[in-house]
């Protein structure tokens, strides 16, 4: 009988407004790899963190190797045994690999850093590894995939009884994944316990004993792998009923006012696409495929890009951001706080800031023509304000989206590119920017889309583009939607079309 | 050819120094001397002992601008200690050194650990406070007639007049710094907080303490360069060292201590102090004007720095792609909490 080393008891965790853990208990055996899945904001992250002990509960206990606890501490889950491996890198640069891997605790002898002990040591740990890497040599100088190995050797060096590690594998290549998994194997050799998040379903079916899916905050299910295939895990991870509906729209589609071929940069290969007058284009795919890469490339926000771009049937590559504007392109950013709008201004100069040529008369600008700018926009828009004169920050988050908007439709855009248009917007609010980018469609207007929520892919758009790991792995027509459809080739799995 | 490259890029500032030599040499007669070599290296000790307290401060991701005026500030303190309250020679300069560390070099760190402002504002402020605090100690007046004694360290030298003590005293501050740098688990972590603040924090490194010591610390070494300014000079200025901070600054950054924290090494700083020294030196046997001096020196800074700015640029380039996803993952997980 396997012994339980780590059980969760009725795990909740309510943030304002947005449940984000409900009622999750879950055993972890001693010595097993238990894969965590789940789509994007299912839950996996929080869990992970009320064990390190970054966040508390609202609800439930943990028990640990027998003992119980309300709650864990940083210290307290280090001095258990528990290691987390996070996705963002906590290094630094300028130090050496071997510095990383002991800072906090470096080796000292008669009080004195110990230099030698320490290389030595870290050493040990990469030959452990089979890890082939110069221990003193500068973090910055490794490439990301060393970067991930850093962290990962940084927590082997502690006493681990827990490893936890939040998709490690994103930045590797595929030699590199063959390395972490041979150290996976060699940790549960030993009897370490991992925890292993990751969105490629060959890596859980690899290296893991069991799947547990979460969905809403919510423990769906848990499986012993053999039991179970890649269909039934990914219906676990998306199979739910559509909870929101979508506003109905008859419009027509028309003539093709964007080609876009082989476009390549920003670590994004090969994308291409048309978009037709008054389609909504949906891209897709998982955090890091390069969706937001790939349209900072077309919208001339990154250089280094190459490909065509056929803009009414005229050739054109923006360098820069102006030239896009200029040919009517617009992008509405994802961090709308930090790239949108401006938060200390009031919303008519964000609102006029593209368009000050318009409302100028010479040098000077013209107060009555702003005025008239801003409120046509804000009665078209409804945005709920006391005045154009109120500042941008105090709105709330889909009244700024709705600023950013008002600020590209008073400078005639016809192509809208749209980056996670409705993040951390409330529901009702959602259902008004859907409501306004239908109408800007009908308006003649297109609109590309990049989305994480899969409802909102579905429900909003004509045709998705499916991106995994910076290549386009498929199109699909809306007769081809499915959650299902859109999960597998995000996870660069082949499509089966029936 | 990798290698060499990258020795040459280590060493290019050795490289830069001979150039100087050379150039100097044919500019004027009078430069590459015994005579004014010895000169140039009682002038780089008093920065060179002033730039081993900036690197500390730069490597733990700090700036200070107010250096000039902290020396000026033990100067007086320590001139006035000597002639006024005829205090002897080692206590004076202690006392100096400790009570300018502890109130100049502890207000900026403070100031800085705490309120988060940037550095390069704060040490701004104060180096306006403390360069009016030493006009104050003595109303403006220059402290002179200092003791016999208290020249020994700026103006004597050991073998027959080619080793002067504040060249050797630089020489063993260089290894003080070098050894608690290198050594200490102070100077690690001090690495450390430099490098990326937050990951510190996460290791358990306490990230305000270590901020607000080496702005102590710090302060320590350039208020020991300020009094051996003053016995150089033989004479507490109220005005002393106001050139100080854009020579050791860009020194510092020539010598491989990066602005950008974390990253450096005294021994090799040696080497931007001395390109500093001969430049400056070398201006001034060659005669040229004054006002070009500051032309000059400034457009080292801006040229130093700028260097070491746009190598990091490259770097972050380099992976800023891969950078900006996990980012972008990062912010996801954040700020959905549970959306889909």
């Amino acid at each position: 009988m396997k012994q339980v080393l780590l059980s969760l008891k009725h795990i909740s965790k309510q943030y304002p407004g947005v449940l984000a853990l409900n009622d999750v208990s879950l055993d972890v055996y001693e010595g097993e790899t238990l894969a965590l899945c789940g789509e994007n904001g299912a839950g996996k992250s929080t869990l992970i963190k009320t064990l390190s002990g970054s966040i508390l509960p609202s609800e439930g206990t943990i028990i640990y190797d027998g003992k119980e606890y309300d709650s864990m501490t940083p210290k307290r889950s280090q001095d258990l045994g528990i290691s987390v491996v996070y996705q963002e890198f906590n290094l630094m640069n300028t130090l050496s690999v071997a510095e990383n891997v002991y800072v906090g605790r470096l080796p000292m002898k008669h009080g004195l850093y110990d230099k030698k002990t320490c290389i030595e040591d870290a050493k040990k740990i990469f030959a452990d590894m089979e890890v082939d890497i110069d221990v003193t040599k500068p973090v910055e100088e490794l490439s990301v995939a060393y970067m991930q190995l850093v962290e990962i050797a940084k927590n082997l060096a502690k006493e681990t009884r827990l490893l936890i590690m939040d998709e490690p594998t994103a930045p590797l290549t595929e030699h590199e994944c063959i390395i972490l998994f041979g150290i996976m194997r060699k940790l549960k050799e030993r009897g370490v316990t991992i925890i292993f998040i990751s969105h490629r379903m060959n890596e859980i079916f690899d290296v893991c004993d069991r799947a547990a899916v979460m969905r809403d905050g919510q423990l769906i299910s848990v499986h012993n792998i053999a039991e179970i295939n890649r269909d039934q895990l990914i219906r676990d991870m998306v199979g739910r009923s559509m909870s929101e509906a979508y506003p109905v729209c008859e419009k027509t589609i028309g003539e093709t006012v964007l080609k876009v071929e082989n476009l390549s940069g920003n670590g994004v290969k090969q994308i291409s696409f048309e978009l037709h007058r008054g389609e909504i284009l949906g891209l897709a795919g998982l955090v890091g495929a390069g969706r937001t890469e790939i349209m900072r490339i077309l919208y001339g926000a990154d250089n280094g890009g190459s490909g065509d771009i056929t803009l009414h049937g005229k050739k054109v590559f923006f360098k820069n951001p102006k030239e896009a504007v200029k040919n009517g392109i617009v992008l509405l950013p994802e961090d709308r706080k930090r790239e949108g709008v401006l938060l200390t201004l009031p919303i008519s100069q964000n609102v006029v800031l593209p368009n000050l040529r318009k409302v100028s008369s010479g040098l000077f600008v013209n107060r009555k023509k702003v005025d008239e700018m801003v409120e046509r926009q804000r009665s078209d828009l409804k945005i709920a304000c006391y005045s154009g004169e109120q500042l941008a920050g105090t709105l709330s988050g889909g009244n700024q989206q709705k600023v950013v908007l008002a600020k590209w439709l008073a400078s005639d855009a016809e192509i809208l590119i749209f980056d996670e248009p409705t993040r951390g917007i409330d529901v009702g609010a959602k259902w008004e920017i859907y409501n306004l980018m239908n109408a800007l469609c009908k308006r003649g207007m297109s609109i590309i889309m990049i989305s994480s929520e899969m409802d909102e892919l579905i429900g909003m758009s004509d045709r998705v583009v499916v991106l995994f790991e910076g290549k386009q792995t498929g199109t699909l027509a809306k007769s081809e939607f499915s959650q299902e459809a859109i999960l597998t080739l995000a996870s660069g799995e082949e499509l089966v079309r029936s | 050819m990798k290698e060499f490259k990258k020795h040459l890029s280590a060493n290019a500032c050795w490289l830069v120094l001979i150039a100087l030599l050379i150039f100097f040499y044919f500019l004027s007669p009078n430069f590459l001397t015994t005579k004014n070599m010895i000169t140039v290296l009682k002038q780089v000790s008093v920065n060179g002992i002033c730039a081993v307290g900036l690197a500390i401060i730069l490597i733990g991701g700090g700036i200070d601008l107010s250096t000039g005026s902290q020396a000026a500030v033990s100067g007086m303190i320590c001139s006035t200690l000597l002639v006024d309250k005829g205090w002897p020679v080692l206590p004076a300069f202690a006392a100096a050194i400790v009570i300018t560390a502890c109130t100049v070099g502890l207000l900026n760190g403070i100031s800085i650990a705490y309120t988060g402002m940037p550095p390069l504002i704060a040490t701004l402020g104060t180096q306006n406070v403390a360069r009016g605090i030493a006009y104050l100690i003595t109303n403006g007046f220059i402290v002179y007639n200092l003791p016999e004694p208290a020249k020994i360290v700026g103006q004597t030298s050991l073998l027959g007049g080619y080793l002067p003590i504040c060249v050797l005293l630089f020489v063993v501050i260089l290894f003080i710094g070098h050894f608690l740098l290198n050594k200490t688990s102070y100077g690690r972590m001090l690495f450390a907080v430099g490098a990326n603040k937050e990951a510190a924090r996460l290791s358990g490194i306490p990230v305000n303490k270590i901020v607000i010591s080496s702005y102590v610390i710090g302060s320590l070494f350039i208020s020991l360069g300020g009094v051996v300014l003053m016995s150089r000079v033989n004479s507490g200025i109220p005005s002393a060292g106001t050139d100080i901070y854009i020579e050791i600054l860009s020194g510092c950054t020539i010598g491989g201590i990066s602005s950008r924290g974390g990253k450096g090494n005294v021994f090799k700083m040696l080497g931007g102090v001395l390109v500093m020294g001969v430049i400056s030196n070398g201006m001034n046997v060659a005669g040229i004007s004054e006002y070009y001096q500051y032309i000059v020196k400034g457009a080292i800074l801006i040229i130093a720095v700028g260097m070491d700015s746009y190598q990091s640029v490259i770097q972050t380039n380099r992976r800023s792609h891969i950078i900006r996803s996990a980012a972008a993952a990062e912010e996801k997980k954040a700020g959905r909490g549970g959306h889909v």
